[in-house]
């Protein structure tokens, strides 16, 4: 397990009026992409990665848990 | 549903010409040689326009024409484009790909390609023109030795549907992936619509593909149903035009989507009024091509606008 985290380059996501989007779009065209609504949180951890930033900052700034869901769910990555 | 309009949409398609050097029997668009508007964006205006979809996070952006390529200043958008890391998706007929163009697509990401054929040989050149079809080919040829993501496009008619099989393995033996569309009374479609759409046992038939080829990627809604009318695809249900989606033409009018082209659905251009103006104007538009059962789009232009899509009944019926 690597120390630190990133985000994957086909993982986009913005802020809406009432939390946000992400996008996880590898190929042409959008009917394959994967789309959904998330809550405040996750944009900030998306947000406060950056780049990337090491997991036990992250960690230490939201949770645990929050890292691990989103490790789970491919919108964070270890960074290698 | 999200009851909230998105602030931007998801994706656009972006029809940045309706120059193309082919006159397709088919074309959805209409386009042809010498067939830009005077007034499509200049370099600028479209510059403009990309700050603008940059500043809104809008994800991805399809171009489409017209061919993009005759476009002269096609690559230095894409650039532009690129840098800011938006998904750029390129529908291109295939025959403007010169080795510099496609070093110079290479370095651009995150960009995919999408190379239509419409059959093999005899068919494809039939709509396409007389030697499209070894041009694409040789396209891809060159595309499989770069580091390019590509896929082939096809719109499944009467005369190409029992040639899927094989223009499956042909995008495959070139690392392409297939993707199939629906072809529609749309642009030249709408003189060619009985020639080309299919008949009802090939409608099964294709489906039945489909079935059989789960990694075939389909592009709009009217796959979601499968030949007896039943759900195969929830994902493809929801229409988007409007609501995460929507188009801009050559000049920057802002539309729903490419089928939904109607003075009485344009909701601003981009250069004059902006595109944020523009989308949060569509937004609000939504509750007029919602409720459909197919294609909104296509119900909406039928003589009962606020039935089902007529062509989705049509094409299971096969009537």
């Amino acid at each position: 397990m690597s120390g630190t985290l990133s985000k994957p380059s086909y993982i986009k996501f913005r802020r809406e009026s009432n939390g946000g989007l992400v996008y996880d779009h590898e190929n042409y065209g959008y009917e394959d992409a994967s789309m959904y609504a998330v809550s405040e949180t996750v944009v900030d951890v998306l947000e406060y990665v950056g780049d990337r930033r090491p997991r036990a900052e992250v960690e230490s700034e939201f949770s645990r848990s929050v890292v691990e869901s989103l490790l789970e769910r491919g919108v964070l990555t270890d960074a290698e | 549903m999200r009851s909230e309009p998105l602030s931007a949409p998801v994706t656009i398609t972006w029809e940045v010409t309706l120059g193309c050097n082919l006159h397709c029997d088919h074309c959805l668009s209409g386009s042809g040689p010498g067939h830009q508007r005077p007034n499509e964006l200049t370099t600028a205006e479209a510059t403009a326009f990309v700050d603008e979809l940059d500043e809104m996070d809008v994800f991805q952006v399809n171009i489409g024409g017209g061919e993009p390529f005759v476009r002269p200043d096609m690559l230095e958008l894409l650039a532009e484009l690129t840098a800011r890391d938006i998904s750029t998706c390129v529908s291109t007929n295939g025959t403007q790909l010169g080795e510099t163009t496609l070093d110079r697509l290479e370095a651009m990401d995150p960009l995919f390609l999408q190379v239509s054929l419409d059959g093999l040989r005899a068919e494809n050149d039939a709509i396409r023109g007389e030697g499209v079809y070894e041009a694409v080919v040789d396209s891809l040829s060159r595309l499989a030795e770069r580091d390019i993501g590509t896929t082939v496009n096809t719109v499944v008619t009467r005369q190409n549907v029992a040639d899927l099989p094989e223009i499956y393995e042909l995008a495959d033996a070139h690392g392409a992936g297939l993707r199939l569309n629906r072809f529609r009374p749309s642009g030249r479609g709408e003189d060619t619509w009985d020639q080309f759409r299919l008949e009802e046992p090939q409608i099964r038939f294709l489906h039945g593909w489909l079935e059989e080829h789960p990694d075939v990627r389909t592009g709009d809604s009217f796959f979601y149903l499968n030949a007896l009318g039943e759900v195969r695809n929830n994902t493809l249900k929801q229409c988007g035009a409007g609501s995460m989606t929507c188009l801009v033409d050559p000049v920057g009018d802002v539309y729903p989507c490419a089928f939904t082209q109607w003075d009485d659905l344009a909701s601003g251009n981009v250069v004059e009024d902006g595109f944020q103006a523009a989308w949060d104007d569509i937004a609000s538009l939504r509750n007029r091509v919602d409720d459909h059962e197919g294609c909104p789009a296509v119900a909406m232009g039928s003589a009962d606008p606020s039935g089902e899509d007529p062509q989705l009944r049509a094409i299971l019926s096969g009537d």
